[in-house]
């Protein structure tokens, strides 16, 4: 049964493979052409002579990754803050954080854009890469809900051992959330890399661009280079498949141990 | 009552800790949100100085028969949509979390769907969904079900876009998988020596214990349908005859495409209205229901 | 000793100063073979003289989400590419700067473009951008299936009455219902308004004409053939079309007779269709009383917006570029056609002219030319224009209705702006 469901997830990512191989035409094919009889890597060889598919690369992972530790870093400690203390209007603080997710993004993108103009920060990374060090609301909503699952039991072993708060946050509450530490981290280098609007908003030189940008240029007026981009768009995906896999580790040593020991 | 010493300490030292956020709240957020409201009160084109109008936004809104639509499919999409695919990535998570072989490999082919980029996953499924030659209908024929118009019939394009949406439930899954890890396994083992069923321990152990993380994907659920955008505007355009108009594509064409910035900033305003209210019934329900093992709420 | 290595830096200081060039920073929006071209005339631009270095950075425009944001803030690029709904909106509210005196030194005026171009991109007599390349739509059949029917497959319709019944014949069902062959569809509703003899905007008392009583006469004959052919089934068929770019077009394949087709479907049936394909282009069929080769025409823009800090070189770039050797040669790389007379004439666009384009471009320099008005509400129009179409053909408001309607939406919206 669940190898039938697989087929189901799995199937769509296949088809776009056997595209990224197929000669143009046999893309609009019907009936459909499963696997293409002439099995066009070229079309990938293509991919990195038509753009800078290299420092384009290059540009996305500095960026993801720049993103990825400030989002973190801070998102940690603010949920930290928000599940381990009580403090007097932390209800309301915390209503105001899911207010900030609940903004749809179109409507706050140009007033966002005139406070980094007046910063002086665009044309630079600095927009993309600055505010995650201030928490994250997804992140932090994700985190505060998994340190809440945290028995309060561990945090008061240890303090009386004489831990201060900052010793529980490294040493009981951060060990015991690797899965949810993972996971977020594994969306967020989702949302990061595969961003278009924000680095396309916010960048103005092109050899600063990312991938999700430079996919764009494959295109025509009035063509689209379907194989090209589903060759981008795969290759796009490949590192996110890899981080899963190693995100899996935390989940397999779970099962392994079976949960939490007291 | 004084306040202790420890106590302050605490507020204190919380407050620390929430201090980037706060911070980042004061520069970089509060500013365009705050703005956004102004906006909706103004006539703004998004270019020029915006124009004092007063509440003629959401007047207009009122009458606005698409602003209705908007709404309605919206919130279509979000009742059939949320419960069953939270539904169905927590049983997979369930499933997935017994010791079965190659384990890893069928959690990363479920995952699969979530990180193809929205663009390529919306074009597939327009063609997987194509009346006459997609997958999804050659399949229904082949055991003999009747094939609707899907994307091409107002009566069942949302149901489409529901189908698409399953596709994606990878992502909710792996939270749910995180959320299954950090659940003590004494517990299922004081429940086996009580005799309990399987049946049982899911719902007097997971579903209590995974409540934090289950009000997170439905809150997040909430929040990402009500927001959701990129795969309508490429699959459907809104169509056909605005069965598919979901609240945020209109927002962007009145924000973009009509320079009604001032308009779009109402319907945005109104969606955050919305969207808390939703938002508060489910803090409610799972509040009650729920066992926090940390610190209260 | 110091006065020599004094005399050698300033000498030095000179050259920088002198030879130095202003940089500036040209958007553009085309990719994949149509951005190379643009980019080779950029260089050679740039090869050509040494005052001005053009730095070309792509940038989609989408629906001018960066377009609109950057322009709001202090450094904007010196020349931006955008669509034409964008023109008015960005110009009107100060955003790009108004050309006319810089066309006036340069001496170009309305005669050097085709008839109809100067206006378009213009509101109230102020020029905000220029047209980069044009599209104009024709009529197209496939002469293999008139043939095949006992019509004369050199002899379009002569007027709307006969296309209803060239369509009627060509139409085709299988045993199921499903439909296999469309002989006609319109498809871009404001054409036919025109060429019913109505019009969508009053360039003389610069009001809205939505609901002009032509316009409701062209959206009934639109909406009969919805019903006639039945808008359920018309969607399912739609959805079988294989894409426009590919040998598995529609038309190509015989899915439809007679289409609309844009100048530039003259190289896609080079390139994907089959070599045998035979086809014609003439003008719109017209009812009688309605207007004979009418002409719509769109197309993107160049302009320069108010931040830049290098007007005057960003208008000489803009000068070349749109001359009509540049022009011409772009044109033909995008197969559209030039907006200028002269480039038209100019041997680079003439040598790549393909068969049936002398069509096209007798309708624009001898039909009657019209564009989409370029008002300060954008894409409103058009949408509404949508929501009406959409209305009629499900049945849900009668033309006059529906066209009303829309009137009434666009007034309110342009009174928001005077």
């Amino acid at each position: 049964m669940l190898v039938a469901l697989s087929i189901f997830f799995v199937f769509p990512f296949f088809w776009m493979f056997s595209t990224s191989l197929k000669s143009y035409d046999d893309v609009f094919a019907f009936p459909p052409v499963w696997w293409p009889s002439e099995t066009l890597w070229s079309n990938y060889v293509d991919l990195v002579v038509e753009l800078p598919f290299i420092r384009y690369t290059l540009n996305t992972l500095f960026v993801t990754g720049m993103t990825l530790i400030g989002f973190m870093v801070s998102s940690s400690l603010v949920a930290f803050g928000f599940s381990y203390f009580r403090i007097p209007g932390k209800k309301n603080l915390f209503r105001i954080l899911l207010i900030t997710l609940m903004i749809p993004p179109q409507v706050t993108m140009i007033p966002q854009f005139v406070l980094f103009n007046r910063l002086g920060w665009i044309g630079t990374y600095l927009p993309l890469i600055v505010p995650p060090f201030f928490g994250g609301a997804f992140a932090i909503f994700l985190l505060k809900q998994f340190f809440d699952t945290i028995p309060k039991e561990f945090s008061d072993a240890a303090k009386l051992d004489g831990a201060n708060e900052w010793k529980i946050f490294i040493n009981v509450y951060l060990p015991l959330s690797k899965p949810a530490i993972a996971t977020c981290s594994l969306f967020i280098f989702i949302w990061t890399w595969t961003d278009f609007l924000n680095p396309l908003i916010y960048l103005t030189d092109d050899r600063m661009y990312t991938l999700s940008i430079g996919l764009q240029q494959l295109s025509s007026s009035r063509m689209t280079a379907w194989p090209q981009l589903m060759g981008g768009s795969i290759i796009m995906t490949i590192p996110i498949i890899i981080l899963f896999f190693l995100a899996q580790k935390t989940f397999i040593q779970g099962i392994q141990v079976g949960g939490i020991k007291s | 009552m004084p306040v202790s010493k420890a106590r302050r300490r605490e507020i204190k030292i919380g407050v620390l800790f929430l201090s980037p956020w706060l911070i980042g709240l004061g520069v970089f957020t509060a500013y365009p949100i705050i703005a956004s409201f102004y906006f909706s009160f103004t006539h703004y084109s998004g270019l020029s100085a915006p124009r004092w109008i007063g509440m003629d936004n959401y007047v207009q809104l009122f009458s606005d028969p698409l602003f209705g639509k908007a709404i309605y499919n919206t919130i279509y999409l979000a009742i059939i949509g949320i419960p069953l695919a939270q539904v169905l990535s927590l049983m997979t998570a369930l499933l997935l979390n017994s010791k079965v072989r190659f384990l890893s490999i069928f959690r990363t082919l479920y995952f699969l769907p979530s990180i193809v980029p929205a663009v390529a996953a919306a074009l597939l499924w327009r063609w997987f969904l194509n009346p006459q030659f997609g997958p999804v209908n050659l399949f229904l024929e082949t055991i003999g079900l009747p094939t609707p118009g899907w994307l091409t019939d107002p009566a069942w394009s949302k149901p489409g876009l529901i189908l698409t949406s399953i596709w994606g439930i990878g992502g909710s899954m792996v939270i749910y998988l995180a959320g299954l890890h950090n659940i003590p396994t004494e517990l299922y083992e004081a429940a086996d020596l009580d005799g309990a069923g399987k049946i049982a321990k899911i719902f007097s152990i997971t579903l209590p214990m995974l409540s934090p993380v289950i009000l997170f994907n439905v809150v997040m659920g909430i929040i990402n349908s009500f927001q959701s955008f990129t795969s309508v505007f490429i699959m459907t355009g809104g169509g056909p005859e605005n069965s598919t108009l979901v609240y945020a594509l209109s927002i962007y064409r009145n924000a973009f495409q009509f320079y009604r910035m001032g308009y779009a900033s109402a319907m945005a305003w109104i969606l955050l209205v919305i969207t808390s209210v939703a938002v508060f019934i489910v803090f409610r329900f799972f509040g009650r229901y729920g066992y926090f093992g940390g610190t209260e709420q | 000793m110091k006065k020599r290595l004094f005399f050698v830096m300033g000498f030095v200081l000179v050259c920088v100063v002198v030879f130095s060039r202003t940089e500036i920073t040209f958007w553009y929006a085309w990719g994949g073979d149509e951005g190379r071209a643009l980019v080779d005339l950029v260089d050679e631009f740039n090869r050509g003289q040494n005052q001005i270095l053009v730095r070309p950075v792509f940038v989609p425009i989408g629906q001018g989400e960066k377009i609109n944001a950057t322009l709001v803030g202090s450094s904007t690029p010196d020349v931006v590419t955008i669509w034409d709904w964008m023109v008015v909106p960005l110009g009107e509210s100060g955003a790009l700067r108004e050309l006319n005196h810089f066309l006036d030194l340069a001496g170009i005026t309305e005669s050097d473009y085709l008839d109809g171009v100067w206006d378009y991109g213009s509101y109230r007599g102020k020029k905000f951008a220029l047209p980069t390349t044009l599209n104009t739509y024709a009529f197209m059949w496939n002469k293999e299936l008139f043939r095949e029917f006992g019509l004369d497959p050199d002899h379009p319709p002569a007027n709307t009455e006969e296309l209803d019944r060239y369509a009627q014949l060509l139409f085709r069902e299988d045993t199921r219902g499903n439909i296999r062959r469309l002989g006609f569809l319109p498809n871009i509703s404001h054409i036919y308004f025109y060429v019913f003899g109505g019009q969508l905007w009053d360039s003389q008392t610069e009001e809205v004409t939505a609901n002009h009583p032509n316009n409701i006469a062209a959206m009934d004959w639109i909406a009969s053939y919805y019903q006639k052919f039945n808008l359920q089934k018309i969607r399912v068929f739609q959805a079988t079309w294989g894409e426009m770019a590919s040998s598995y077009n529609p038309f190509y394949r015989g899915q439809l007779a007679i289409q609309e087709a844009g100048q530039w479907e003259l190289l896609f049936i080079q390139e994907f269709a089959r070599p045998d394909f035979e086809y014609g282009v003439a003008p719109f069929p017209a009812p009688e009383g309605g207007r004979e080769k009418v002409a719509y025409l769109n197309g993107s823009f160049w302009a320069i917006p108010t931040g830049s800090t290098a007007p005057d070189e960003a208008f000489a770039f803009l000068e070349w570029l749109t001359a009509p050797s540049q022009s011409a040669r772009f044109a033909a790389a995008l197969s559209n056609i030039p907006p200028r007379i002269e480039a038209i004439n100019d041997p680079a666009f003439q040598n790549a002219i393909l068969p049936n384009m002398e069509v096209y471009l007798d309708m624009l320099m001898d039909g009657y030319v019209y564009f989409f008005p370029t008002l300060p509400v954008g894409l409103f129009y058009m949408e509404e224009l949508n929501q009406a179409l959409q209305y009629v053909q499900s049945g849900a408001k009668t033309s006059e209705e529906a066209l009303d309607d829309v009137q009434q939406a666009i007034q309110r919206e342009l009174r928001k702006y005077q």
